[in-house]
Parts: structure tokens; sequence; C-alpha cells
């Protein structure tokens, strides 16, 4: 008799479980909030993602609160983390590895989880892969690009100089470079290094040369602050740039300044506005090349938040977070810049997302039993003009 | 011959800076390319020209409530807020002179909102410009959607303002109002009076509250330009946390100098020679790769210091060199 209630019970208890997963897996999402840390309060990307993320709010039910964190001061990162804790959050995206270990450890006492957007966490990745990415409560991060251990923005670099000569009338044959300083963009570097080795090799077989200047440690690392405005003067004779480092911010109004917009092409990650007027064969033709990370990245680390928030998970999950290089929209022709132009990114409409909130929504595992961690994964590989033009 | 003597004394500095960061750009191997030295090539005179047109707008604003007795640190905040409204003015139609006329609309609109929170406020200046500083700054965040401006320096028919040789016109315009209100208005000359002592300057009857009218009318044209010239030549983004404060610092040291080279001559030369001499300097650390960072910083410093230290013991010095004059005389 004894054996039989216990028998009973169990199976009752199997029964209450296998439930519970099919109502999970079917029913309205759990409410939640989200706080959202940007790494500025303004601009196109800043504007696209909060239209992108508050359009998914219904169907998802979930809430955002938004907050700014600082490229310099850990501890004001930290604060604006806490307050958001404060405000009750269960997850937080994050756009910036400063602070990361004190940041953690909050989320962890409060029982947040905590994943990022368009960045690297490469201190946290080479430096204290444990303590982050191991911890239970840091899901992942897409980053803004490449991880530097995955770098091909060199590759990508040549070939929009090398479409750009193949169209222009005067193709260009001399070339400086601009990028961050490794320690906070290690990637660039590399990929810098990327392009000078895949130019040696083009010039092994083809005429005339692309000569490269050497990166200038004092004059070519940009810190954070515009580029120098005697550039022009000690890379004489250049007809290009390519700019790793964000080159509307930083190196175009120099050249403004300095005058030369008109007699140097620009090729550059980042888009911040305003460049459409000068891109191409329009106005000065200054800039030939932009590449932006789509704001629509940010949906791996919002369904892995919600995934977590809502108790369920992909059955591929991987056990250690992990960080996942994004395609880019590289934007190399003025057919090109019209389709981005209908992106988000430039429109800030929700509707010119490139996933509507029924797709985000299957896309998770509360959402859709089917949804696997490798097709969200996937997802971030397939964000380029391309699949824009699509 | 007091002229030249004077017209010598006020070139000293910029040609000393000149001499000296040629001296030392010289000796450098960094500042040559292909042989030539950077730091003599037209990119030089362009750029200093450029940078010290900007420099002397803001410094002038700045000089004038300071000459009045006053600090006004809502300049950088009005400047922002003017160009941000002046940018995308000229953006929507086209014309950079509209854009030009919309800054100066604007900055003075504001500076005189500055000047009745003052008067009528009867709180301190550093609070009430604070105060501004701060509201001004929220609107940044408020006008046009909170974008700022983005294309207008990048678009060369708008950007006149910002370039050579069309820089000069606000410039001009900028210095014109200051020598205009100092120099040939009643209520700047009252202006030195109570800067000197305010209560004295009262009680001999001066209206306090008509020359911070005028005054920060004037002052309003000059941050019109300075905000004409700087959105011509910067993204100007929406501002918070007194930011825009260290954007005006930042064109603070010629005002100072200024005053010690103007006595030469007078302030407003003073301030253009100072400008001038620091943005020779500025360009000259740039050859040198030295024109950001800690570094930069330490060799302003450490020369705005020595400067400052020189121009405040100049009596003792005189005196010293007057005294030993005498005892060589006498033996």
């Amino acid at each position: 008799m004894k054996k039989l209630t216990k028998s009973l019970v169990a199976l009752m208890l199997v029964l209450a479980m296998a439930l519970g997963c099919v109502s999970a897996a079917g029913a309205e999402p759990k409410h939640a909030k989200i706080g959202v840390a940007f790494y500025q309060d303004t601009g196109y990307a800043v504007v696209a993602t909060k239209a992108y993320l508050e359009s998914l709010s219904e169907a998802l039910n979930v809430e955002f609160v938004y907050t700014v964190l600082t490229q310099t001061d850990e501890a004001a990162n930290v604060a604006a983390i806490q307050n958001l804790i404060s405000a009750g959050v269960d997850g937080i995206i994050c756009t910036m590895d400063l602070g990361t270990n004190a940041i953690i450890e909050e989320c962890e006492m409060a029982g947040v989880y905590l994943a990022g957007y368009l960045c690297d966490y490469d201190v946290s990745y080479t430096q204290n892969f444990d303590r982050v990415f191991k911890s239970e409560y840091f899901l992942g991060t897409a980053t803004d690009g490449q991880n530097p251990d995955d770098t091909t923005i060199g590759h990508t670099m040549l070939s929009s100089l090398l479409e750009y000569n193949a169209r222009a009338e005067k193709p260009l044959t001399h070339v400086s470079m601009a990028i961050f300083p490794a320690w906070a963009f290690p990637s660039q570097e590399t990929g810098a290094k990327q392009f000078v080795e895949d130019v040696a090799k083009y010039n092994e077989t083809n005429d005339p040369d692309i000569l490269v200047d050497e990166l200038d440690p004092a004059l070519d690392v940009l810190m954070f602050t515009q580029m120098d405005t005697t550039y022009f003067s000690k890379h004489t004779g250049i007809d290009g740039i390519i700019s790793f480092a964000a080159g509307t911010s930083f190196v175009y109004p120099t050249m403004v300044q300095a005058g030369v917009d008109k007699d140097i092409r620009l090729f550059t990650t980042g888009f911040e506005g305003g460049e459409e007027n000068n891109f191409g064969t329009k106005g000065t033709q200054t800039f030939q090349q932009n590449m932006v990370s789509a704001v629509e990245s940010i949906t791996y680390p919002l369904v892995l938040i919600l995934n977590k928030v809502n108790g369920v998970t992909f059955p591929d999950m991987p056990e250690t977070a992990e960080r996942i290089s994004t395609s880019q929209f590289c934007i190399n022709s003025d057919e090109d810049l019209d389709a981005f132009m209908h992106s988000i990114y430039y429109t800030g409409n929700a509707a010119d997302a490139m996933f509507t909130p029924e797709q985000v929504l299957n896309m998770t595992a509360f959402g859709n039993p089917d949804a696997t961690y490798a097709a969200l994964r996937d997802l971030l590989a397939h964000m380029t003009i391309e699949d824009l033009a699509k | 011959m007091k002229i030249i003597k004077k017209t010598l004394l006020t070139l000293l500095f910029p040609a000393l800076m000149f001499a000296v960061m040629l001296a030392i750009t010289a000796s450098s191997d960094k500042c040559y390319v292909d042989g030539q030295l950077i730091f003599l090539q037209a990119d030089m005179v362009r750029q200093v020209l450029v940078n010290a047109c900007m420099t002397v707008c803001v410094a002038l604003a700045i000089w004038l409530q300071l000459k009045n007795g006053r600090f006004d640190f809502s300049a950088g905040a009005n400047m922002i807020l003017s160009a941000i409204i002046a940018g995308n003015v000229g953006l929507q139609t086209g014309s950079p002179v509209l854009a030009l006329l919309t800054a100066v609309a604007v900055s003075v609109a504001l500076s005189c909102f500055t000047a009745a929170m003052y008067i009528f406020g009867r709180v301190p200046i550093i609070i009430s410009t604070i105060g501004a500083t701060l509201l001004f700054e929220s609107l940044t965040y408020l006008v046009f959607g909170g974008a700022g401006v983005r294309a207008f320096y990048s678009t060369p028919g708008l950007s006149v303002f910002g370039r050579l040789p069309g820089i000069f016109l606000p410039t001009c315009i900028a210095v014109a109002a200051f020598v205009i209100f100092v120099y040939f208005t009643t209520q700047g000359r009252k202006g030195k009076i109570l800067s000197n002592n305010q209560t004295a300057g009262v009680n001999i009857g001066i209206n306090e509250k008509r020359n911070i009218g005028a005054s920060y009318i004037f002052t309003g044209i000059i941050l019109g330009m300075a905000a004409v010239i700087y959105v011509s030549q910067n993204t100007v983004t929406p501002q918070a946390g007194l930011s825009t404060s260290g954007i005006m610092f930042s064109y603070i040291v010629p005002v100072f100098m200024g005053m010690f080279i103007g006595l030469a001559s007078c302030d407003v030369v003073g301030i253009i020679i100072a400008a001038i001499g620091m943005e020779i300097l500025n360009y000259g650390l740039n050859c040198l790769n030295l024109g950001a960072g800690g570094t930069q910083q330490i060799i302003m410093g450490v020369f705005v210091l020595g400067f400052y230290a020189f121009s405040g013991q100049l009596g003792n010095i005189q005196a010293l060199l007057a005294r030993m004059k005498n005892r060589r005389a006498r033996a």
C-alpha cells in the first residue's frame, strides 16, 4: 500500500511537471522589465534600437527602461546598473564592458540577468572569463561586428576599396588608416594588420600598387578624440582613409576643417547621419563605404534574457555564455545606401525592422517549443546589406 | 614711435611662440615628412586662423561679462543651443545666412533670459547662470527631437562660416560688437566702474540693470557668431551635466592672456593675439604628436601657469630691473 502511494505521488509529480512544461511553452509570456544601458543617449542607433524594442513590447509582454553608460568611469557604470536594479528590472542589456566584475556581482545578488549588445566584452573575455562568462547570470553578448579572435574587417575594407577602384575614374592608390586604441577595440588593430597584409598580397599580382601608410601609434590611433589637424600634413599624398574607428565623428570633421573632404575618400565604420549627403556619387563624395551593425542584433540578448525570465531554455543552449560576431551592413554603393535608408536603423520606424514581433516571439523558447539556440545565433550572421535588400 | 613700440610688444607673444615652436619642431624627426618641416607648411596658417577665429568669438563673449564684473557660466549652453537651432534652420532652408541670423536671434533671446533671471531673480550671478546653463542644456534634448545637428558642417554650401574665408565674417562681427559696446556706448564705459566697485557705481547713479541688459544683448550677438562658427565646424549633440561649461572653458585661456598682452594696446587686440599665439602652440604640439591627451594638458597647464606667474609678477620684475639699472648707473 505504501509502495503504491509512493508510486502514485511520483506519477502525479511527473504529470504536473509535464503539464507545466507544456503550458509554459504555449502560455502568455510572463511580464518582464528589461533595462537597456546604451553607450550614448542620442543618435540613429539608439533611436532605432528603442523603436525596435518598443515594437516588441506587447507581443513579448516586456517593458523597457533605458540608461546611458560611460566609456571611462567604472563607478558611474556600476551606479547606472544599480539604478536599473532598483527600478526592478529582471534583466539588463549592456553595451559596455567597463566595471563588469562589479556589475555581475550586483546582478548576481539581485537575481538579475545580464547580456551584451554591440560589445565584445573583450576585457572580461580575456581577463575575467570565469568570473563573467561562466556566471549563471551572464547570458552572452552580440558583438558590434567581429570578435577580436574572429576579425575579418581588414578583408572587408580591402574588398570595399577594390570595389570603389573598379568603378572610379581615378582609383585610389595611397591610403592611410585610423583606429581606436587596442585596449578598447582590439579587433581594429587586428583588422588594420589584416588590411596591410591583404594589400601586400594584392600588390603582388596587380597594378597599380596600393600604398598603405604604416600605422603610426602617435597619430593614427585616435584616443576617442577627433583626428589631429596635422594628420594630412603627415600623411601627404593620400587619396583615401581606411578608418576602422568611427570616422564620421572622429575623422570626417578634421577632413572638413582641413578642406580635404573633396579630395580624400573615406571608408569607415559607423553611420551617424549626414553621411548620405556626401556618399557615393552625392555631394563631395567623401564617404565611399560605411559599416554598421544592425540594431536587430539586440534580439540575441533580449531572447536569452526573456527565456530565463520565463523559466525556459533552448534544448541546445551552451553551458557557458558566448560572444557572437555579428554580420554588418557594408554600404559600398548608392544602391546599398538606398537599401540602408529603408532600414529601421535609418528611418527609426519599427515597421522597417528585419523582424516582426511575432517572428521574435517565435525565436524564444517560451513562444516556440521548437526554437533553438543555433537558429538564434545564426540570425546574427544574416544581417547584411544583401539581407536588407531581400 | 610709441605706436611702433606698442605694435611690436603686442606681436611679441605670437612671434615668440612661433620662434619657440619652430625651434622645437625643427629639432624633432617627427615633424619632417619627405624632408619638409610640416610646421612651416601653409596648413599651419589655415589651421591657426580657423581655430583662432572660434576662440576669439567665445573668449570675447566671456570677457565682455567678466569685464562688467560677472562670470557667465551659461555662455557655453547658450552657444550650443543656438547652434542646434541655427543648424537645423540652416538645414531646412539651405541658407547659411539664415542660420547665422537665427543663431544671433536665439542667442540674444537666451542671453536676455539669463539677464532677466539675474535681475528679477535677485540671486547671485553664479547661481542664476548655472541655473540658465542647466535649463539650456535640458532644452538641447527637447528641440528637434534631441537629435542635435549632424549634417550642417559637412555640407560645404552651408558651412561657409566655418571655413576660410567665410569664417572672418562672423569673427569680424563679433569683434565689432565687442568694440562698439565697450568703447562706443555709455553702458560699456559704465561697466568698467561697476566691475571696479559695484556699490560705488550704483551710488553715483549708474543703473546696473540697464548695464546688465545692454551687455547681455551684445554678449548674445557675439555668442551667436560663435554658435554659427561652431555648428559650421562640428557635429553638435545634446549636452547635459554642465558639459557645456567645459566647452566654454576650453576657450578661456586667451581671455586671461589677452588681458596681459592687451596692456600694450587694448583688450580686444590682446585677446585676438593671445588666441593666435595659443593656436600656434597647439599646432606645434600637434606636429610633435602631443596635440591631445595627458602630455598636452601638462604642457599647456605649465605654460599657462608660467605665463600667469610672469604677468602677475611683472611689476616686481620691472622694479627689480630698475633697481639694478640704478645701481649700475651709480657704480
